[in-house]
């Protein structure tokens, strides 16, 4: 398995994911909604609602939007890589996958191989991480106000657009308002309105409990469920800049970061966005420690990379370019320690020990052989 | 004088009644005027949903490609459809809406105008109990 050339299968992975974004608009909504939210604010503060989020950690704040960041070439390469991909983690039998049963055949080497092959195939392919999106901002559009026609309005009127060949976050959706407001939909209502027009597999209209910042907790807290059931079952019901979606992630990822369990979703397309959340939130040193318990130098390093590539500006060297000699690896991440002034200085002492405890067992393992 | 019933032919905008008892739901089609109202339409346009749903919101869909290439037959629009196309903001407002809007407002001027002689009444009726 190690043989296989990963990059070259990540690259096919990069044409396929450029194929899918030309046709979808997460990139141009995004860009649109950060260009007018700061125009509108000044305008008009009373026609925006505040976010509809019930508690629950919010997104690290980040003056850019972080959208286009993650959708970089280089950085996406360098979020895959350290994805910790694992076939025998990737076969697993999921929570959803109970009524398929295995398989058995009988095969030469070569048949053997290109399986192989088609299941790494299909494990990039599967790794596909969800777009790490901030929320749109909430700004009411009102077409038009009459008043006359308001005391016969006894509910809210939703007219949605069903022409074919639209997809979902183009399709037109207006309200006209118990206040005889015509005005464009806003997110909540869109989404039902969507749902109920054009239902999904999977995806209900009314939110699951499960999804309801207490009921979540409670789950964490109990280890009721697996939390990478939980995050996949977020990533079908949500949009990927849906404030539940950001609220639900972001509560695991403290979940993971509070009991320092980064390996349970290792080889999951949420190891990705979880490494760029961290690195918002510029508290990378537990990841880092986890990363050099596991012995993967090399993802600590290119996570440094693009640590310092997304606040410094500093370009990511490519995959060869990044030395393997495991103490040059080891003093690029002390140095960075030292460095980087923004952490706390107790987080950066355990990045220390981990360091000299990793070569300690170096060289117990030399002084053994 | 001849009796003379209207034979003219035109097609028409309007809702057809489809759901069950005690459930009413519209499909918008375009069809024939003579036409029963429930044949099969020329074209559906749209459906309408007229009990409002958990979230108190009335559910209107509307296929704007279809309808756009209907106008240009001009249609007869009947009252309805024009009232839920002219509220979904496609065609101006309907006089109706309007008319509509008007007498809401008068009824509920009268409403608050009896509930405060009765409690101008209740009031007085106090007073004279205290008097006594």
């Amino acid at each position: 398995m190690a043989s296989l050339d990963h990059l070259k299968i990540f690259r096919r992975l990069f044409n396929l994911r450029r194929a899918c974004l030309q046709t979808r608009t997460y990139a141009q909504n995004s860009s649109q909604g950060s260009l007018s939210s700061s125009e509108t604010d000044k305008s008009d503060p009373q026609t925006t609602l505040p976010p509809s989020s019930g508690g629950g950690p919010t997104m690290p704040h980040f003056a850019q939007d972080p959208l286009p960041i993650f959708l970089q070439r280089r950085v996406q390469e360098v979020l895959l890589k350290i994805s910790r991909l694992n076939m025998d983690d990737f076969v697993r039998i999921r929570k959803t996958d109970h009524h398929v049963k295995p398989r058995y055949e009988l095969m030469s080497d070569v048949e053997l191989r290109r399986m192989e092959v088609k299941a790494m195939e299909r494990a990039t392919e599967m790794l596909k991480m969800p777009p790490f999106m901030k929320a749109p901002n909430l700004k009411v559009e009102v077409l038009s106000h009459d008043p006359e026609i308001a005391p016969a309005l006894t509910s809210k009127w939703v007219f949605v657009d069903i022409s074919s060949g639209v997809h979902n976050r183009d399709r037109i959706i207006v309200v006209r308002d118990n206040d005889g407001k015509l005005r464009k939909a806003i997110p909540d209502e869109r989404r039902r309105a969507n749902l109920l027009y054009y239902p999904k597999f999977g995806v209900s209209i009314v939110q699951p409990k499960m999804f309801e910042q207490d009921q979540l907790e409670h789950l964490l807290e109990n280890r009721l469920t697996d939390i990478r059931y939980i995050l996949d079952r977020a990533c079908t019901q949500f949009e990927p800049d849906d404030p539940n979606f950001i609220r639900v992630t972001s509560t695991i990822y403290e979940y993971v970061w509070k009991n320092r369990c980064f390996n349970d979703l290792g080889s999951t397309r949420f190891f990705g966005p979880m490494s760029f959340y961290f690195i918002l939130k510029k508290d990378i040193t537990y990841l880092l420690v986890d990363m050099i318990q596991h012995d993967l130098l090399t993802d600590a390093v290119s996570l440094i990379h693009l640590y310092k590539h997304i606040y410094k500006n500093e370009k990511i060297p490519t995959p060869y370019g990044i030395s393997q000699n495991k103490e040059t690896q080891l003093s690029t991440i002390q140095r960075f320690c030292k460095t980087d002034s923004d952490q706390k200085q107790q987080n950066w002492a355990e990045v220390e020990s981990a360091i000299r405890s990793y070569r300690l067992s170096l060289t117990d393992r030399a002084t053994a052989s | 004088m001849p009796r003379l019933i209207d034979r003219s032919k035109f097609v028409v905008i309007r809702l057809a009644l489809h759901g069950c008892t005690n459930r009413p739901f519209f499909h918008i089609v375009l069809a024939r005027n003579r036409s029963p109202r429930n044949a099969k339409p020329i074209a559906q346009l749209g459906t309408y949903d007229p009990l409002p749903n958990k979230y108190n919101e009335i559910m209107v869909s509307l296929n704007m490609d279809k309808i756009n290439d209907v106008l240009r037959l001009k249609p007869v629009i009947s009252k309805p459809a024009a009232k839920l196309l002219g509220l979904s903001g496609v065609l101006p407002l309907h006089p109706l809406s309007y008319l509509d809007g008007l007498r809401c407002s008068k009824r509920q001027q009268l409403k608050s105008a009896k509930n405060l002689s009765i409690q101008e009444d209740g009031e007085e009726g106090k007073e004279e109990e205290l008097c006594d």
